[in-house]
């Protein structure tokens, strides 16, 4: 009976190991679900805010948010800070190292941060563009330069080496933020160009500079 | 006899505009008996340096084809200015950069081209902590493979270029030189006809002045791009070959 009993903890230990396993990636996969959200998700308010990595308009309304936030009274950042207002980003890439970089953002402890960094160097581990006779060239890193330049440089403080690897190598993952992108994209009419914002439902039109200046102004309207 | 042939042409159409190196170890470009004398003293990758590199060695044309965009570049091809490049090394990127240049078809356009973005094969910014993050060699190498190889580099140019120990000793040297006469110097910064100017704002000034040109009616860099990209697609010509300063 004794022997019996031993012989289940090794069998209880297993049965405990995978279902902190289980857990952890039922975690991995409710992170691939959803916006990518700067506040509170039961904020009144709710902007959503269509953009990819490798467009510079996309980028540089990236910075107008955060660089907003970085003072602190400005109207965005009291109206987020105070859960009136919630930016929700919906990331749709152009090409494979967007989606693998959105997908290790959602791994980490703060994607906002996370996206706000990979939107800031774009440049580095994206494209990047250089001054070449007539016109401007473009190059493209590979995935192992820009995964190095992230996994080490950009947010090691914010996913581990062990759980980068992990999250970027999770097909299921990859499959879930690829469903949940394109079941809300069917949602959304009227989307012209990027970045592209969302207010009640409606896509806003606006010329790039505008967009950030929008987001402001509804802010100071709350 | 066809692959010879080719080369004589190709040495034709692509003669090497690498500046005459002086004794003091700068470039030099333009004719000797110029009236207006410029020493640029600059790098590849200090703040503003792409910008005047930019005024000094843009190869295209305004919309009429004939006439240079940048009134500079008009005035050295036409031997109303000679032009004195003094390099001014502050991490080993910046002799590199500067050793490249050297090894090039045409050096204004290697300075150009690497100053135009030095993050992509120096050095970045971390968007958090605001440090300078080095680009590793094996990829700062990779980078400048593709920036410079074939149209101004030969293939494994960069590799033979940077192995000269020498070389790189003997600039260092000098560079050494110049910097015990000027120890600590604000880049970019210019001696036009012995009047210095320092920083990106007056000496930008400074050349337009040297050239009469107004600076306020001269377009702005980004604005002068995608001018540049859009008459481009109207004509067809976006892939039309530079035709560089003949200097």
């Amino acid at each position: 009976m004794r022997i019996a009993k031993l012989s289940l903890i090794p069998a209880a230990l297993i049965a405990l190991l995978a279902a902190t396993g289980m857990a952890r990636a039922d975690d991995v996969l409710e992170k691939m679900v959803g916006p990518i959200r700067i506040g509170d998700a039961s904020a009144p308010t709710q902007v959503d805010v269509f953009s990819y990595f490798g467009c510079p308009a996309c980028a540089n309304l990236n910075a107008d948010i955060n660089d907003g936030f970085n003072l602190d009274d400005t109207p965005l950042a009291n109206a987020v800070r105070s859960g009136k207002m919630a930016i929700n980003y919906r990331l749709t890439p152009r090409d494979r190292e967007g989606h693998w970089a959105e997908q290790i953002a959602r791994c980490t402890s703060d994607p906002a941060e996370a996206m706000r960094r990979l939107f800031k160097t774009t440049g580095i581990w994206h494209t990047a563009g250089y001054k070449h006779g007539n016109a401007r060239k473009y190059i493209k890193p590979e995935w192992s330069y820009a995964r190095l330049i992230m996994g080490r440089v950009l947010i090691p403080d914010l996913i581990s080496g062990e759980d980068f690897q992990k999250c970027e190598r999770n097909q299921d993952a990859s499959k879930a933020l690829l469903n949940d992108r394109s079941a809300a994209m069917k949602k959304v009419k009227g989307l012209k160009s990027y970045p592209a914002i969302m207010h009640e439902g409606k896509v806003v039109d606006l010329k790039s500079t505008d967009r950030y200046i929008f987001l402001r102004e509804l802010a100071g309207r709350l | 006899m066809r692959f010879i042939l080719l080369l004589v042409v190709m040495s034709l159409a692509s003669p090497a505009f690498a500046g005459q190196e002086a004794e003091d170890g700068a470039l030099v470009y333009g004719k000797a008996d110029a009236p207006t004398k410029i020493i640029l003293v600059a790098n590849a990758t200090c703040d503003g340096c792409s910008e005047i590199f930019g005024l000094l060695f843009d190869p295209r044309f305004k919309r009429d084809n004939k006439t240079r965009f940048s009134s500079l570049v008009t005035a050295i091809e036409a031997g109303e200015i000679q032009l004195t490049y003094r390099p001014y090394y502050r991490t080993n990127g910046d002799v590199s950069a500067d050793m490249l240049a050297r090894c090039a078809r045409h050096s204004g356009e290697v300075h150009r081209r690497l100053s135009s973005n030095p993050d992509l094969w120096h050095s970045f910014e971390h968007p958090q902590t605001e440090e300078k993050i080095g680009i590793p060699e094996s990829a700062a190498k990779w980078m400048l493979q593709q920036m410079l190889v074939s149209d101004l580099i030969a293939e494994g140019g960069i590799k033979t270029c940077l192995e000269q120990t020498a070389k790189r000793e003997d600039l260092i040297a000098k560079f050494k030189a110049f910097q015990q006469k000027f120890p600590d110097i604000e880049l970019p910064a210019v001696s036009i006809n012995e009047e210095r100017s320092f920083g990106l704002t007056k000496v930008r000034s400074a050349l337009f002045a040297a050239v009469s040109a107004d600076e306020k009616t001269q377009a702005p860099a980004e604005l002068a791009d995608s001018l540049d990209r859009l008459s481009a697609l109207q004509k067809g010509k976006k892939d039309a070959p530079p035709i560089y300063p003949k200097y």
